[in-house]
């Protein structure tokens, strides 16, 4: 079977992680989504991503981003992990097809905005953004999803 | 040309197959079995044993016989049932368990050994002169067809999904319960095995709330879709685990388009029916014996009568409206046989009965077949009363339709860790005591009325949507008529005498027979697992479906016990063949598991070199220009290191970074030595142990700031290391202001060796970093930045020469390499890099193998630190201390020139087998001329002994002196310069 569905590979950009020390963080008015699953958006582009307990991801994170979360170094510790992604966009009516070859997408994000996932047991990071999902995998696996991906959408 | 036949599932247009090289035509919409049938084929296939020419029995997944392969070899499928496999034009099917051909069939001289191939046979008469011997013949002759050779299907698709309520079987149960569960607001999935739903509901002449079945079933249908549930057709419930079910869908009946959805609902209804009875008579297997519900399938479904005379034989009253329907459709009825005493028992099966009796059609109570008459079809009944069998007579017929009843389909719930109890009026075992998310109705649970099997479908549905939180009022039950109670009374054999037992088949596909058995219980294998391993019973793609509940109903008469006491075997998934190409997806060949590769892969790959998967990563093993194979290469690769320099993509190196205010103590708890001792700008290598002493990883440790490290781990041990520490950050340092994150796709590594190294990297990067790289000490390393991204230079060395890393952001990794080759460093592989290491007795791989404690590998030094990291305590162990411990020493052949391999074990002279040691590792090293190796040997033997290298099965047996683990550079003057 293949699916309508566009995949675009994005180019590197420079993300950051932050992890809390503690969890939940024990501060007041911080920049950081606080439920785990939680995102915060510039218009529909994710910016802050809660992606673990504990744990947020900063995909190309702005000058302002990293201001404010080197402002919370008490509370926990900056990384820059840039490489560390490998960011591909899946447009299309199809795109929730494709991700349910390999997880229920639709379940998983039900009650959330993003989640740390398991795509073709590849780790990966997985939003929605208009028209389909944004995907951030661990680079190194990133010739094995985008095979899978292509099985799955090319004719 | 003929009238095309009319049915509800085929339509006038014509399909063309063929069908063992033979030309057959079909209709579309037929199954194999179907249009075979309508061809006026009726033997299909042979049996696995005997090889018996076998027809089609049944008209469901139960099927027995009519086992085809279907496409051209190599690129077959085999074992596909002829009744669910959808004709498609120019199908290729072929019979099987047959040579040369089915009618002409060399192996069924078998046959005449039959006497001899009872139970068990196997187990006793291929013991001399041993079994290797008859391996290969039996295997020739045994099997359900053949493997394929190639596989050209597809990659199935697969799907997971979640739902609150999974309904599998769609017949009146399974609807009514899709049914209420939705209208209370369940998310809903109904998956029905057949194409179209509704299950027994397209035969009955049924009503339902006052409609008849089939609108009654659009109505439903139609409900369902509105409520948004999802409705499955041609997909089968073929097994799970607790709270993961498998489904698999075949629109067309074989693998090459199959689907797989793991579903996880949060309950879930079996609904699956029942599975007819066959009844167990001499030569029952005949071609022309079919199941009574299988017949009015055929013609129902496709217009197929599946033969002009036919006898009846059932013991219920069901037998009697059968009857009736076949006989409307042009079917002449030669007689009925009843089993039971007396006969149809409710007013709708007498007044029935009573108008075929007045039509002229034989009804006989209290009779059974004894037997098929017919060789390659069936020709008569030997039918007699069941008190006095010697009083036989013959019925001419082409087709005997027989019902024993029904098996209630309880596999889904038995395989879910469930029970079962036997009904008596049904003769039949149905489930019990089902865990709280999963109900069991309609047939399946012994409801064998159409009201009651609604009921049971409403209830269930009810109960399952509340225990996916949607609670709601019970619906009213839908009101039912025309479907009276079967009035079963459970008959499983006909009468014969011992002899005749044998070809009284229980399961035709394994031809178990009522003598095997007799045979089984006589050699004391009373228990019913036993009796299956013994007879095959239940065995291949049946798994009990069709003889399972007949085996088991005669083994109880055999032993006089009751039904019950005896029970069933274990029903295993799948409930129907299923091809390990739809079990695999996308897991095939390359995609078999998910390989990481670094930013440097597709250099690698177009510079011909040999990739090789070390965990999940693909590193290269050699470069194919410097030589054939990997240790010729090996040799060209790490000889160039030495003379001038190499390159080696390190990227697959493991990173952690350990940040805050806690990390170095954190460390300094995880590794044999303190990490808060390094200075800033400084690294250390570094050991890990277990809990239990054991030494876990090595690594290099750099301290980036006053709170931030970085842990270097081995290839393919990251993930482990990660969770080694995280157990104890969220454990024993669960308040501790410290992270963890592992940063190994955010470096690549290029590892630049060799005594030009530091010119040609100071070439390379440029003079902001020539004093760097001038200045740098062994273990020492620098930040910055190259071509605006970051990168750091660890001076450390694994080769024994001046060694950098370089860790940059993999944007740069290219670049970077690309202008050591410019510079004319060449790529060295894993073969080389293992020789430079064991060059110098470092830790290659084998060393460590779990069973490694510090002081076997030589590092007593980082013991005596005195460090109190997990592990330490257990170090004391005496065992730790026993004389015959392994410890790392360096081995080189006697005679200087001989080969010797990793794993050969030692031994102190040529004759004793008892082993002093064993080579972890070997190569030949260009550098010093000759084999060297690494190996693990009791602490008792003393340097400059000789031992006997003992490695039968590579014949590489030779002397070894036991020498210092390092081989080469022993002052480490190359590497410090």
């Amino acid at each position: 079977m293949t699916y309508e569905c566009q995949i675009t590979i994005k180019s590197d950009a420079c993300d950051v992680e932050f992890v809390a020390y503690t969890y939940p963080l024990q501060v007041d008015g911080v920049c950081l989504p606080q439920a785990p699953g939680a995102a915060v958006r510039d218009g529909q582009e994710p910016i802050l991503l809660h992606v673990a307990p504990g744990r947020w991801f900063a995909p190309a994170a702005s000058e302002g981003l990293r201001a404010q979360l080197l402002a919370l170094s008490e509370y926990g510790a900056l990384n820059e992990v840039e490489g560390k992604w490998q960011r591909f966009n899946l447009e299309g009516r199809d795109s929730t097809a494709v991700l349910a070859e390999t997880i229920d997408i639709v379940a998983i994000l039900k009650d959330r905005d993003c989640a740390a996932v398991h795509l073709f047991d590849c780790p990966s990071i997985v939003t929605p953004v208009i028209g389909g999902y944004a995907v951030w995998t661990r680079a190194s696996h990133r010739l094995h999803l985008q095979t899978e991906f292509k099985r799955l959408t090319e004719r | 040309m003929s009238t095309p036949r009319k049915g509800t599932r085929v339509s006038a247009d014509t399909l063309r197959f063929t069908f063992d090289g033979r030309p057959v035509t079909g209709q579309v919409g037929d199954t194999a079995a179907s249009a075979l049938l309508a061809a006026g084929v009726r033997a299909m296939g042979r049996s696995v044993k005997y090889r018996r020419l076998r027809g089609v029995m049944t008209a469901g997944p139960e099927e027995p016989n009519a086992l085809l392969t279907v496409g051209a070899a190599p690129a077959i499928v085999p074992n596909v049932p002829a009744t669910q496999l959808k004709l498609t034009n120019d199908m290729v099917l072929e019979t099987q368990n047959r040579w040369p051909g089915l009618r002409f069939d060399l192996t069924a001289l078998l046959q005449l050994g039959s006497s001899y191939f009872g139970a068990g046979f196997y187990y006793k008469t291929f013991i001399l002169p041993k079994w290797r011997f008859w391996e290969g013949l039996i295997r020739r002759l045994a099997g359900l067809g053949k493997a394929p050779g190639r596989c050209d299907l597809p990659a199935p698709s697969w799907e997971h999904a979640h739902c609150d309520v999974l309904v599998a079987g769609a017949g009146p149960a399974g609807l009514a319960a899709a049914l209420s569960a939705a209208r209370n607001g369940a998310r809903v999935v109904l998956a029905e095995r057949e194409p179209l739903v509704g299950g027994e509901l397209e035969f009955e002449a049924a009503t339902i709330e006052g409609r008849n079945a089939g609108e009654w079933t659009c109505a439903a249908l139609g409900e369902l879709s509105r409520l948004g549930a999802r409705v499955l057709t041609d997909t089968t419930l073929v097994g799970g685990s607790t709270g993961e079910m498998v489904l698999h869908t075949e629109p067309a009946g074989m693998a090459g388009a199959a689907r797989m959805i793991k579903i996880r609902p949060i309950s879930l209804v079996v609904a699956t029916g029942a599975v007819e009875r066959l009844i167990a008579f001499v030569d029952n297997d005949r071609p022309g014996v079919f199941l009574l519900g299988a017949a009015e399938r055929y013609l129902a479904r496709y217009g197929v009568r599946v033969g002009q005379r036919v006898v009846l034989f059932a013991n219920h009253d069901r037998v009697y409206l059968s009857a009736a329907r076949l006989a409307a459709g042009g079917m002449t009825i030669a007689a009925i046989i009843d089993t039971r005493a007396s006969a149809a028992q409710s007013p709708e099966a007498r007044r029935v009965a009573a108008e075929l009796a007045a039509r002229g059609t034989v009804c006989l109570v209290a009779h059974a077949v004894l037997a098929a008459k017919g060789r390659s079809c069936v020709k008569a009944a030997v039918i007699a009363p069941i008190a006095n069998s010697t009083l036989t007579q013959d019925i001419a017929c082409d087709a005997i339709l027989v019902s024993g009843g029904w098996g209630p389909a309880i596999h889904a719930s038995l395989q879910e860790g469930g029970s079962k109890r036997y009904e008596d009026t049904l003769g039949a075992f149905v489930s019990t005591d089902s865990p709280h998310w999963r109900v069991t109705a309609g047939s399946a649970q012994g409801a064998m009325e159409l009201g009651a099997t609604l009921r049971q479908g409403v209830e269930a549905g009810v109960a399952a949507a509340a225990q996916a939180g949607h609670r709601g009022p019970m619906a009213a039950v839908p009101a039912a008529s025309g479907d009276p109670t079967p009035h079963l009374q459970p008959f499983w054999r006909s009468p014969a005498d011992e002899q005749q037992e044998k070809t009284q088949f229980v399961d035709p596909q394994n031809d178990v027979s009522v003598a095997d058995l007799r045979v089984t219980l006589a050699e004391g294998f009373i228990d019913i697992e036993h009796v299956k391993r013994y007879t095959a019973l239940g065995f291949g793609t049946d798994q009990a479906k069709f003889g399972g509940q007949l085996g088991a109903a005669i083994v109880a008469e055999l032993l006089g016990e009751p039904v019950p006491s005896v029970g069933t075997s274990r029903l295993r998934p799948p409930f129907h063949p299923v091809t390990l190409r739809s079990l695999a997806g996308h897991r095939v060949g390359a995609q078999l598991r998910p390989a990481r590769v670094t930013p440097l892969h597709d250099w690698h790959v177009a510079n011909n070199a040999e990739m090789e998967a070390m965990g999940l990563w693909l590193r290269p093993r050699y470069y194919r220009a410097n030589g054939g194979n990997p240790t010729d290469a090996g040799i060209v690769e790490a000889g160039r290191v030495r003379t001038k320099g190499g390159i080696v993509d390190g990227s697959t190196l493991g990173k952690i970074e350990v940040a805050g205010p806690d990390a170095a103590a954190f460390l300094d708890a995880m590794y044999l030595s303190k990490a808060s001792t390094i200075k800033v700008g400084r690294s250390k290598y570094m050991v890990n142990l277990r809990e239990d002493g054991m030494v876990l990883d090595d690594g290099i440790v750099l301290r980036l700031a006053e709170d931030r490290f970085l842990a270097t781990v081995s290839t393919g041990h990251t993930d482990h290391m990660v969770s080694h520490f995280e157990h104890y950050r969220e454990t024993e340092w669960a308040n501790a202001r410290l992270t963890l994150t592992d940063v190994t796709d955010a470096w690549a590594v290029i590892v630049v060796a060799g005594p030009e190294s530091r010119a040609v990297l100071a070439s390379l990067l440029g003079s902001q970093w020539q004093e760097t790289l001038a200045r740098l000490r062994h273990m020492d390393f620098a930040c910055g930045h190259h071509a605006g991204r970051e990168l750091t230079v660890l001076r450390a060395s694994f080769s024994g020469e001046l060694a950098f890393e370089l860790h940059c952001r993999p944007a740069i990794a290219r670049e970077l390499w690309d202008g050591l080759v410019g510079a004319g460093l060449a790529p060295y592989g894993l073969e080389a890099l293992d020789i430079l290491r064991l060059e110098k007795g470092y830790l290659v791989s084998s060393e460590l193998n779990g069973q490694t404690t510090p002081f076997d590998l030589g590092m007593d030094g980082l013991v005596a630190l005195g460090n109190p990291c997990v592990g330490r305590d257990l170090l004391e162990r005496e065992a730790f201390h026993a004389p015959h411990r392994g410890r790392l020493v360096g081995v080189r052949a006697c005679d200087g020139k001989s080969r010797f391999l990793g794993g050969a074990q030692l031994t102190e002279d040529a004759v004793t087998a008892v082993s002093v040691g064993f080579i972890t590792s070997s190569a030949y090293s260009p550098a010093v001329g000759e084999w060297i190796g690494l190996a693990l040997v009791s602490r008792e033997v003393a340097l400059g002994k000789m031992l006997y290298v003992r490695d039968p099965l590579r014949g590489d047996n030779t002397t070894v002196n036991v020498v210092s683990p390092v081989h080469y550079d022993p002052k480490s003057d190359r590497m410090k310069s």
